[in-house]
């Protein structure tokens, strides 16, 4: 058997230097065209008008004859058709003698609570 | 190609222990040509005696066995300047290979630089999409918000005006020319081609289920949209399926808007 020839080993070194480098190229180029979904993504699931929307429905609820039959059905259709749980609590007299709401919301992803007054 | 002077020559295949089983054997059989001051002297099978040839310069060549004539000197000539390191003859020079390598790499800089160049203003990655969603939804919530707006507490909102007096799954063009008045007017004279999909959800007091009542549309889904959905909550004074009397009940508008 010949021996072995070492010649040209700088040039298989090169070989293997470009396929690397040209692999890694590959991969940020791949990962380059998805770079903004998740961001996009998040923020369009971002729930600000939801959380807006719904906030302002609950405040006006307190004003109906029936609050308890208008919280069964934001809290029900809240959950099948905004895949959110939402509960608030009927208007209370707080420790400063103001009405008081607390608004509870979470979709799985986004949470909120607040403690809406009237003043 | 170099031969040197009263030498006859040159690269023999055999190798290594090959050639050295060869020159157990006495001679080395191979075709080659004997050049004397750089004139071809004629050329034939090439037979040495073992013993005629000094030992050490072969070891040197690694690889490649010169088989050579002694001269006068009973000795191996070295080879002139400028013929590479490894005394071979030009044409196979490894001198400049790290000079290609690096012609090679330049190119392919260069290449991948204008590449990027020339495409970096036209990539439209997946993330660019939802741009236009994000708008298009962000529109939609305002025109259900524009339309939920009463223009005096004595009057109720257009939204409301239609829920309430419109008998559930009963068609409202109302609802429609308010909703694409607002949603495609752009600047100038040009309209905007957005369509839509309207319904609500509202509790069935009975059943305790969600239910879908559909309100208007100005095209009939065939689920090849490309939609997003925008929502309202409204409260209304109205008698819903499943209810015994009229009173206050919250309903979920859902529209969903694509551009065709």
């Amino acid at each position: 058997m010949a021996r072995l020839n070492d010649d040209a080993q700088w040039i298989i070194l090169m070989g293997f230097l470009v396929s690397f480098s040209f692999f890694f190229l590959a991969l940020v180029i791949n990962q380059s065209t998805v770079v903004g979904q998740t961001t996009a993504e998040s923020v369009i699931e971002f729930p600000k008008n939801d959380i807006r929307d719904i906030r302002s429905a609950i405040i006006n609820s307190a004003y109906v004859t029936n609050p308890d039959i208008v919280k069964s059905d934001i809290t029900s259709i809240t959950l099948s058709r905004k895949n959110a749980i939402v509960n608030y609590t009927s208007p209370y007299i707080d420790q400063n003698f103001h009405p008081t709401i607390n608004i509870h919301y979470n979709n799985g992803v986004t949470e909120f609570n607040e403690n809406w007054t009237f003043l | 190609m170099w031969f040197p002077e009263g030498v006859h020559q040159e690269r023999t295949p055999a190798r290594g222990h090959q050639a050295r089983r060869a020159l157990g054997r006495g001679f080395l059989p191979h075709r080659s040509s004997v050049l004397i001051s750089g004139i071809s002297r004629g050329s034939g099978i090439c037979r040495i005696p073992r013993t005629s040839i000094p030992h050490s310069p072969i070891e040197q060549l690694s690889g490649w066995i010169r088989c050579a004539y002694p001269n006068q000197n009973n000795s191996l000539p070295s080879p002139p300047a400028g013929t590479g390191s490894r005394g071979r003859a030009d044409m196979t020079n490894t001198d400049g290979q790290l000079y290609t390598i690096e012609g090679f790499a330049a190119a392919l800089i260069m290449i991948i630089t204008a590449y990027l160049v020339v495409n970096a203003t036209s990539i439209y990655t997946a993330g660019d999409t939802h741009i236009s969603d994000m708008q298009l939804e962000a529109l939609g919530t305002d025109v259900l918000q524009v339309m939920d707006t009463n223009e005096s507490q004595l009057t109720l909102s257009p939204l409301r005006t239609i829920i309430t007096y419109t008998p559930v799954g009963v068609d409202n063009a109302t609802f429609g020319s308010i909703f694409l008045t607002l949603a495609n007017r752009k600047a100038g004279s040009g309209m905007d081609h957005i369509q839509y999909t309207a319904n609500y959800s509202y509790r069935d007091l009975t059943s305790n289920s969600v239910e879908s009542a559909f309100i208007d549309a100005s095209r009939n889904l065939t689920l090849g949209e490309h939609a997003v959905r925008a929502t309202k909550w409204v409260i209304v004074n109205k008698q819903l399926p499943g209810d015994s009397t009229t009173q206050e009940r919250a309903v979920l508008v859902e529209v969903l808007m694509w551009r065709d």
